[in-house]
């Protein structure tokens, strides 16, 4: 059985992504450098330098691909392994803030300000090839979190309005606004079989919708703080949720696994500083949080 | 000198709403660039966008006064106007404002500090409350603003205070120290009143809407 680790980063990692075969897991940190670490040797096998005006990087649900967007709007989709251009497409006008992608990588989204309304947020959505297919209003205030469901067909997106707008991702029409809760949700994830939607935010709260009928099946609640983020395990049995204390981001907080059926924590764990970023190995043997810390702590699944 | 010209349509309409023309007559490009160059004079800057923050929760009381008798905080006293870019009042308009506590503390369970105004005649408004404190994460005192009005633009926007610690006294230089405010004119002076040995602070800011 494998033993939990602890990566050593050297600036605090926001966000992370494990490699297809959970070998590997590719991190981003404050810094500003993107690294790919070998989890078994717990040292850094790449890194990438982001050019001067580069976005934040978006690891994609196409795994392995990240993408980058520069200052003029030109985006650009890497390859993890290696870091090579893989395509890229003109995101300008209005300016986008990240992107986020079909696990076929075949279309993208990004969020961002409405051009004529800066407290306005629009969603924008490619084609493959680079074409705009559709842009939509998503609320008011920014962003939290954006994905799309397994197969590609619906598009989400939680804007700090705290209303979670849905989409049917070929052709942007509004499929629900689920305005269930009343404060900001921090994370969004589909179960791997596309049944749920999951969600969680300031009221520390997992809220779970039937993702074709947009019913709240239930709320679960155990946290003791906010939930920063969150995602399901690769079987769909599970969730993982990571903590932000909203009276000091800097306390420590708990990283839970939920078992979905009974609503209960099933594994509790402590990261020192609020969670940034969580995440399963694609295989289920790991589960990791990257907290405002340097640290990559990665739990083996017993 | 070079001078980005508006088209021809923009130039009309923008006019037309003002007041200015009545009607597109037949009008060289000049004449209308005047008209339309008056009619950029006589409006009222939008307010600055600033962000809206992790801590907006729907619901809120409509309350003018926010202040609880025996809460701790320096009572702070928030008046202003709201109406569009020419001026008009903007009946409809729903102002949802909060902010943490002396503490610097968002209350996320609850309505503490928090409220929506309806607007519904008349240009201005006013909330009583207690002046937020500092946290760590966002170190400088501020106050969110969240409006709707029907025909205009939402606008999603903060206060600031000139008198904030964090300007190190000098507002003008400093307003964008550490990335925290936008914008130099969501920060506006604070006057100190003692009124039957009552202190309180007093802030005015108004909040000019675009049109949709």
């Amino acid at each position: 059985m494998s033993e939990n680790r602890v990566l050593l980063a050297e600036s605090e990692v926001t966000s992370l992504a494990f490699s297809k075969d959970g070998q590997s897991l590719a991190t981003f940190s404050r810094d500003g450098d993107i690294r790919v670490w070998n989890i078994a040797a717990g040292s850094v096998s790449q890194t990438f330098k982001r050019e001067k005006g580069d976005s934040n990087p978006s690891f994609l649900a196409a795994r392995g691909q990240f993408a980058l967007i520069g200052p003029e709007g030109d985006a650009r989709i890497h390859d993890l392994e290696g870091g090579a251009v893989i395509r890229s497409l003109n995101v300008a006008s209005p300016k986008i803030s990240g992107l986020a992608s079909t696990e076929d990588g075949k279309t993208l989204a990004g969020g961002g300000k409405d051009g004529a309304s800066a407290s306005a947020n629009l969603v924008r959505v490619w084609d493959a090839d680079g074409k705009q297919r559709f842009q939509v209003p998503a609320g008011i205030g920014g962003l939290s979190s954006m994905t799309f469901s397994p197969d590609g067909q619906t598009l989400v997106a939680s804007a700090y309005d705290t209303d979670v707008r849905v989409w049917n991702a070929r052709n942007g029409e509004l499929v629900k606004l689920i305005e269930d809760m009343t404060v900001s949700m921090f994370d969004l994830a589909f179960s791997p079989d596309g049944r749920y939607l999951a969600a969680a935010g300031v009221d520390r709260t997992i809220y779970l919708w039937d993702a074709k009928q947009w019913k709240l099946l239930r709320k679960i609640t155990g946290q003791p703080e906010m939930i920063s983020a969150l995602e399901f395990s690769p079987d769909g049995k599970s969730l993982v949720t990571g903590g932000m204390n909203e009276m000091a981001f800097g306390a420590p907080v708990k990283v839970i696994v939920w078992n979905i059926a009974s609503g209960r924590p099933v594994r509790t764990e402590e990261a020192e500083h609020r969670v940034n970023t969580v995440a399963f190995s694609p295989d289920g043997k790991w589960f990791a949080a990257a907290d405002g810390s340097k640290n990559v702590k990665l739990w083996a699944v017993r | 000198m070079l001078i980005s010209m508006p088209p021809r349509r923009e130039f009309l309409e923008k006019c037309i709403v003002r007041g200015l023309l009545t009607g597109a007559a037949a009008m060289s490009q000049t004449q209308l660039f005047a008209f339309w160059q008056k009619a950029e004079e006589q409006s009222l800057k939008p307010t600055s966008v600033e962000v809206l923050g992790p801590f907006y929760k729907k619901g809120a009381p409509n309350q003018a006064n926010m202040r609880v008798a025996g809460e701790p905080g320096f009572p702070l006293r928030i008046t202003g106007k709201i109406m569009n870019t020419r001026g008009e009042a903007v009946p409809g308009a729903r102002i949802d404002v909060w902010h943490a506590d002396h503490k610097g503390i968002y209350d996320v369970h609850g309505y503490r500090y928090r409220s929506k105004l309806a607007i519904d005649s008349g240009t201005d408004y006013a909330l009583d409350t207690n002046m937020p404190g500092h946290y760590p994460d966002r170190p400088a005192q501020h106050v969110h603003y969240l409006i709707s009005a029907p025909g205009c633009k939402p606008l999603v926007t903060q206060l600031y205070f000139a008198t904030d610690p964090f300007f190190d006294g000098d507002p003008d230089k400093n307003f964008n120290k550490r990335g925290v405010v936008s914008n130099r004119d969501t920060i506006r002076p604070v006057t100190l009143l003692d009124e039957n040995s009552a202190p309180r602070s007093v802030v005015t800011f108004d909040l000019i809407l675009e049109k949709a």
